[in-house]
């Protein structure tokens, strides 16, 4: 690990190298990273690239995320206010139109657990592969920045050295793919753009979180619950803060036990589902007794924090009129026995886990419901598209594993009849998962009427009420028009008001006019 | 109910109308396919320009009284319509376009139309992002920018407040005589049919000349002050007129949000909404061109659009020639947010026998020998 300076608003602090940008403000000025439409200060949420809260200017540069950029030596941090301008002193190299495409026989997109899988399996089928994932690290969401312990995340440092002991694939970092055209690719990294060349495709993309709104739910200190262990293990100090969980699932314990680890403080943990939904759940643990041990070991390591169930957040509340600049102080919650409040650092609330199935629309694959839709060997409609693990349904990281098993050996031609076993089982969980924690009704009526809805464009809930649909909502309130495309907004408006959220275009997600406007050359190679 | 007058559509066109014809006393019907006035169409899609075209008298007579229109309106609630006051730039790349320039500017001058040159210092002044080289430009201060979609909905709801005017969302697939079938299963009728929903016409009217004028638009994330005013090379008229074939032009937008939007292209006969991806990053190179740095902002979204363009480049306004009844308010190219105050006020003056502020003639429909012939 190296360490270094870097420059936050002028003033010199202390840095490393596997530390992010949000990381590193956390540490050091408050967290903010930008202003408002309205004004307000917003902190990260979601601390995976996809709130677009955390923008921040980097070494001149706008609208640069800081949950995906890690620190480097000198590196110019600024808040991004509403009247940033452009800076005069950015370069512009010319940038060639065309640029060369190199062919793999098969691009896997995502390197957590499932993508791994499916490219060290499909590598070690011959195959030539390709690894795109948009973090600057490996390991996806569930085994995030695993690599830089690998004492303490044995099975993810083991699943990475298989994959980079693989001559024959090549990992590209920090690049997100935003569109697809003619077998090809474009990918956009920080420093520049790419076109990758495929004959076939494993779509490993994972999931993001549910965030519904609240009042209180912009202010600076509360994050999607997979968004808070996302931040941390980027580095964010959370020692000694005290941390009210709130959500459903799984999820709540581990997140709890990363933040105990840390040394967080966690006040309890708020539970929507019922007691009677948990024990259920247990019960059909049995099924799979790897997770069993799992679940009975995070129980007995979170012994001793308060556990709510039938439960959630009402409000998330800033200080009395003193408070300049707003900033979470407590936490208003719902429980069966009554209303409680309870001061707070951090409050972490996640409401389940959303397929991330953009780009495989984009391709033209058809969803079973939110999720792709694929057969038995995980082929997606698409003849020359596969897709594994949560983009198909929610169900952990041992899904993701054996169905990456399977698409890497699909796509080499290869039987697959023998891990037809194992996927059932972990199908089986999946289901349960879903019986067992899905969400309440009262947790779509929570927002008022002048609860922001729309992050991006701080548009209110009494806004969208004018409106009968999502397009004339984003087009008659602005609901929807900014950088996070509506994935933030669209998620929650269609729990809310079952809204069909549609429309969806390339490119997927912020793109450098630059990138976009570079083709591939006539020149495909073989690499 | 009976209705003196039904509007199909009810984007910038339509919505003008309803609030034309209800300020006539008129009872009105206004019938839209989509979800919500303003949300759809070519409203939905274009680049809510205002600005005063010259290439024919008859446009910009059109235009300028269309722009005095507008700014009247916008005195009212100008944040409301996202309305920027920003004028018009065009850029003039080399000497023969800054003689274009000079024209343009005698034209404008003679016409009452402020308009000024700028040499190549003013104009880097102006715009500091533009790339180097450039010969100069033309400013027209007075032009503006409005997002089409808030303003046609502002218009049906003042339309609506009248009491005269009823808006149903229903789509229109027959016209027989004066009897309408829509897609609901429901038949309406009236003394007269207006029709006003851009392409949409062309399926409903096949007999009239008009052809499906693709375009392209990206739109960028908050980066003010990156360009102060609409941007547009002189060579964008060379596009517009293009009687065939696939063009782009440099034209780019600072939005009321402080996002810059950048256009255009256009592509005769497609009427999809798929984004081309060939046209688009010629377009955007395009734009690159002119401002280099462009390249290092993000765009957040592409879409398309499809405008409906006439066999002149001048709308199709009044009385269809052969269907008693039927008049029309279609083919308005890239200028229908510009001109559907105008195309509105000389429509109603024809209703209520009132002379026009400008000479209607030149945008009748039975200009084509096409239509007049048609049975």
């Amino acid at each position: 690990m190296k360490t270094f300076t870097i420059r936050i608003n002028g003033q010199s602090y202390p840095a490393n190298d596997s530390q992010t940008v949000a990381a590193a403000l956390a540490a050091h000025s408050g967290f903010y990273s930008r202003a408002s439409v309205c004004g307000e200060n917003r902190t990260p949420v979601c601390g995976m690239g996809i709130c677009q809260e955390c923008r921040v200017n980097i070494n001149g540069a706008p609208h640069q995320l800081a949950c995906q950029t890690l620190c480097q030596p000198d590196m110019a941090i600024s808040n991004l206010q509403q009247a940033t301008k452009f800076d005069p002193c950015t370069k512009t190299a010319s940038e060639p139109a065309a640029i060369p495409v190199p062919i793999f026989d098969v691009i896997v997109i995502g390197a957590g657990p499932g993508g791994q899988s499916a490219a060290r399996t499909a590598a070690a089928q011959g195959l030539k592969v390709a690894l795109v994932d948009d973090n600057p690290l490996p390991g996806g969401q569930i085994w995030r920045a695993a690599v830089l312990q690998p004492e303490t995340y044995p099975q993810a440092a083991a699943s990475w050295q298989q994959v980079k002991g693989h001559s024959n694939v090549q990992y590209f970092a920090a690049s997100k793919v935003v569109q697809v055209e003619d077998g090809s690719l474009l990918l956009q990294a920080a420093s520049g753009k790419q076109r990758l060349g495929y004959q076939k495709l494993i779509l490993a993309t994972g999931a993001r979180e549910l965030l519904l709104p609240f009042p209180g739910w912009t202010l600076p200190g509360v994050t999607g619950l997979g968004g808070l262990q996302a931040l941390v293990k980027g580095g964010m100090p959370i020692a000694g803060k005290r941390v009210v969980l709130a959500g459903s699932g799984p999820l709540l314990l581990a997140v709890a036990q990363t933040l105990r680890q840390q040394g967080a403080n966690v006040l309890c943990m708020i539970e929507q589902t019922s007691l009677r939904h948990l024990l259920g759940f247990g019960l059909g643990l049995l099924h799979t007794p790897g997770k069993l041990r799992q679940a009975i070991s995070l129980m007995r390591q979170l012994f001793g924090i308060a556990h709510y169930r039938n439960s959630h957040v009402l409000s998330a509340n800033s200080g009395g009129t003193g408070s300049n600049p707003a900033r979470l102080q407590s936490v208003t919650i719902q429980t069966p026995q009554g209303q409680q409040t309870l001061e707070c650092d951090y409050l972490a609330c996640g409401f389940g886990l959303l397929p991330n199935t953009r780009l495989a629309q984009a391709l033209g694959c058809a969803l079973h419901g939110d999720a792709v839709q694929v057969n038995h060997s995980q082929q997606s409609s698409q003849p020359n598209i596969w897709c594994i693990g949560e983009a198909t349904g929610i169900g952990g990281v041992d899904k993701a594993i054996i169905e990456g098993e399977i698409a890497g050996l699909a796509v080499a031609g290869k039987d697959v009849s023998h891990l037809q076993g194992e996927r059932a089982r972990w199908q089986g969980f999946a289901r349960r998962l879903q019986q067992a924690f899905a969400l309440k009704p009262e947790l779509k009526a929570l927002a008022k009427p002048d609860t922001i809805v729309c992050r991006c464009e701080d548009v209110k809930l009494e806004q969208i009420n004018t409106c009968n649909d999502w397009r004339s909502a984003k087009m008659l309130t602005r609901c929807g028009m900014g950088a996070c495309q509506g994935q933030v907004c669209g998620g929650a408006l269609q729990q809310i008001k079952g809204w069909q959220v549609d429309g969806l275009r390339e490119p997927l997600g912020p793109t450098r006019v630059g990138s976009l406007l570079c083709h591939g050359s006539t020149t495909r190679f073989e690499i | 109910m009976q209705y003196d007058i039904i509007i199909v559509g009810a984007g910038m066109l339509g919505a003008a109308c309803a609030d034309a014809f209800a300020r006539l006393d008129q009872r009105i019907l206004v019938l839209e396919a989509g979800s919500a006035a303003g949300a759809h169409g070519a409203t939905a899609a274009g680049m809510g320009h205002l600005v005063v075209m010259d290439d024919n008298p008859a446009e910009l007579a059109l235009t300028k009284y269309s722009c005095q229109l507008w700014r009247e309106l916008l005195q009212d609630n100008p944040q409301a319509h996202e309305y920027s006051r920003c004028g018009t730039l065009w850029v003039a790349a080399d000497d023969e376009e800054m003689q274009a320039a000079q024209d343009k500017q005698k034209l404008l001058n003679a016409n009452g139309i402020n308009a000024q040159i700028l040499n190549a210092s003013q104009l880097y002044q102006a715009e500091s992002e533009l790339a180097s080289g450039l010969a100069g430009g033309l400013l027209v201060p007075d032009d503006g920018i409005v997002y089409a979609p808030k303003s046609a909905a502002l218009l049906m709801q003042r339309a609506q407040q009248s009491g005269k005017v009823t808006l149903q969302f229903d789509r229109v697939t027959q016209i027989n005589g004066n009897t309408l079938h829509t897609a609901s299963g429901t038949q309406h009728q009236a003394g007269m049919i207006l029709v006003a929903n851009g392409m949409g016409a062309a399926s409903l009217l096949p007999e009239l000349p008009l052809r499906a004028k693709k375009g392209h638009i990206a739109i960028t994330d908050r980066y003010p002050g990156f360009v102060r005013h609409q941007l547009v090379e002189l060579g964008y008229i060379k596009s517009a007129h293009a009687s065939d074939g696939d063009s782009v032009a440099f034209n780019v937008q600072p939005r009321f949000s402080g996002q810059v939007m950048i256009g255009s292209s256009r592509q005769y006969d497609k009427d999809d909404r798929a984004l081309d991806w060939d046209i688009l990053r010629k377009m955007l190179a395009r734009t690159a061109a002119f401002l280099p740095r462009i390249a290092e902002l993000n765009t957040i979204r592409c879409w398309s659009g499809v405008r409906c363009a006439s066999p002149d480049g001048l709308p199709l306004l009044g009385p269809h020639p052969q269907r008693n009844g039927i008049w029309l308010a279609v083919g308005h190219e890239g200028l229908g947010i510009t001109t559907a105050l105008a195309s509105a006020a000389l429509l109603a003056d024809r209703y209520a026998g009132h002379s026009s502020a400008i000479d209607a003639t030149p945008y009748l429909p039975q200009r084509f020998a096409l239509l007049a012939a048609a049975a």
